[in-house]
């Protein structure tokens, strides 16, 4: 009895196995073998076999609509040929530690609205229909070091709990250009706008204040909040945001249809303060 | 969306080969053609993986087509694109859930997969697309009512679930609908390689 082991299937897939050995094993497979199926389950490696067979398990019915790909990850997979650099993302988060040590925990609650009077002047075009601007909301969740010990950096995801001493870092990526702004919106609908600027497409924007990496601290705050991106091929004025943070707030469902949201384009996370 | 199913058909391996020409040549829209054909199979092969979350999934096909299309020069069959691909994409999913097993942080070890992988998988002996679509559909058949059957039913039948959505939808772990599935695979796996063998034998 011939069962499958790794040198037999790279020998059958490479065209190795003897002929008598090929005609052997085919009689063995044409029926049920525990062993053999258990062998390929277990395997932590694909093998071109894996891809035909993939390829016909795709043939019997089609996917979900979010199947299909859209233009911002499309733009990222070129972003990262022309890099050369498949694994660019985690690097960068690498890199971002390093920066995050050597400034130490800056603990900035940037106000770029603030701090550069007049930087997103509304124009008045208020109302112009509007192309969406494919958006993405990305953050790290920045946890300060115990006695002296480093920062750590872990990877948010949206939902999650995070301690009430820990900061958020904020990546943003955009399929087009854009003027953008970060909010946090409270229960009661009042937005704080703790960032604004220009989005575009390219490299993700890492959110910093003053040429550093900017971290949004969490104290003081409990419970649950909600992040909002908001964008828009127009400026973005005040009484704008406002509607926006009044139409998003928590814990209300995220509706691109809930009046004040005309015309924008928005990414959301929530992180859970304890 | 891609009609994958077209997508393996022998017409649509031949687009696939024309696409790969016009990539390998340069032109942007051969680019993007072949990530909207390939995409909606690269994504369901993904989400077969219940342990891996949306961002990891959105990480798997983002990094395996960043491969796939760095590598296109060394696939030696181009009407075969979408098997090669599929295997890039298997073993970018295996390696980030090995990565994690192991509590290392993600290396590119397997920076020279893809250069490996044309060359094998041109050499396969090619049963018909159709054929091998009946052999699947007789293995669901075969196997016996209960929640494998039902498992494999959702996700690869109706195609609209996760592995994930799955898991909560039966009420069971996440890893146990894996399992399910590739069990399943594999049974799809020995019945692909029993006929692989079989024209092995005759070819000599």
């Amino acid at each position: 009895m011939m069962h499958l082991t790794d040198v037999t299937v790279e020998r059958l897939l490479d065209g190795t196995l003897a002929a008598a050995d090929a005609r052997a094993l085919a009689e063995h497979l044409a029926r049920p073998c525990e062993e053999c199926e258990a062998f390929l389950a277990s395997r932590d490696r694909a093998d071109p076999a894996d891809g035909r067979v993939d390829m016909v398990l795709a043939a019997l019915a089609g996917g979900p609509a979010s199947a299909a790909g859209n233009d911002l990850e499309y733009a990222r997979i070129q972003r990262a040929l022309r890099a050369g650099r498949p694994g660019h993302r985690l690097a960068r988060l690498g890199a971002l530690a390093a920066v995050a040590l050597a400034v130490g925990v800056v603990a900035l609650k940037v106000g770029l609205d603030r701090t550069q009077p007049g930087r997103d002047a509304w124009d008045g075009l208020k109302g112009l229909a509007a192309p969406a601007v494919p958006l993405r909301l990305r953050f790290l969740v920045v946890l300060p070091g115990d006695a002296g010990e480093p920062l750590r950096l872990e990877k948010g995801a949206s939902g999650a709990a995070v301690p009430a001493r820990a900061g958020l870092q904020f990546q943003i990526e955009a399929g087009r250009q854009a003027h953008a702004a970060l909010v946090r919106v409270s229960p009661s609908g009042d937005g704080e706008v703790f960032w604004s600027g220009s989005v575009a497409p390219g490299a993700p924007l890492e959110v910093t204040a003053e040429g550093r990496p900017a971290v949004y601290p969490l104290g003081g705050l409990s419970g649950l909040q909600r992040i909002v991106l908001l964008a828009s091929p127009e400026p973005l004025a005040p009484d704008r945001i406002a509607a926006a943070a009044r139409a998003l707030a928590p814990p209300g469902r995220v509706s691109p249809d809930r009046p004040g949201l005309e015309g924008l384009s928005f990414d959301v996370v929530e992180v859970t303060v304890r | 969306m891609a009609d994958t199913a077209h997508a393996g058909s022998p017409s649509g391996m031949e687009d696939d080969a024309r696409l790969v020409a016009g990539a390998a040549a340069g032109e942007a829209r051969a680019f993007r053609a072949l990530y909207d054909r390939w995409r909606p199979a690269v994504f369901r092969l993904a989400r077969a993986f219940a342990d891996l979350d949306m961002d990891e999934v959105d990480d798997v096909i983002q990094e395996t087509f960043v491969r796939a299309f760095g590598a296109l020069a060394s696939l030696e069959a181009p009407s075969r694109f979408g098997p090669w691909i599929l295997t890039i994409a298997r073993n970018r999913a295996l390696t980030r859930l090995a990565r994690r097993k192991a509590g290392a942080v993600l290396s590119e070890e397997l920076a020279h997969e893809t250069e490996t992988l044309a060359g094998e998988g041109a050499t396969l002996p090619d049963p018909t697309e159709a054929a091998e679509v009946e052999v699947v559909r007789r293995v669901i058949d075969e196997l016996p009512e209960g929640p494998e059957k039902e498992t494999v039913r959702l996700f690869y039948v109706e195609g609209k679930l996760s592995a994930r959505e799955i898991a909560a939808r039966l009420g069971v772990g996440k890893s146990a609908i894996t399992m399910r599935l590739e069990r399943f695979r594999a049974k799809v796996k020995r019945r692909l390689l029993s006929e692989v063998a079989r024209l092995r034998g005759e070819g000599s």
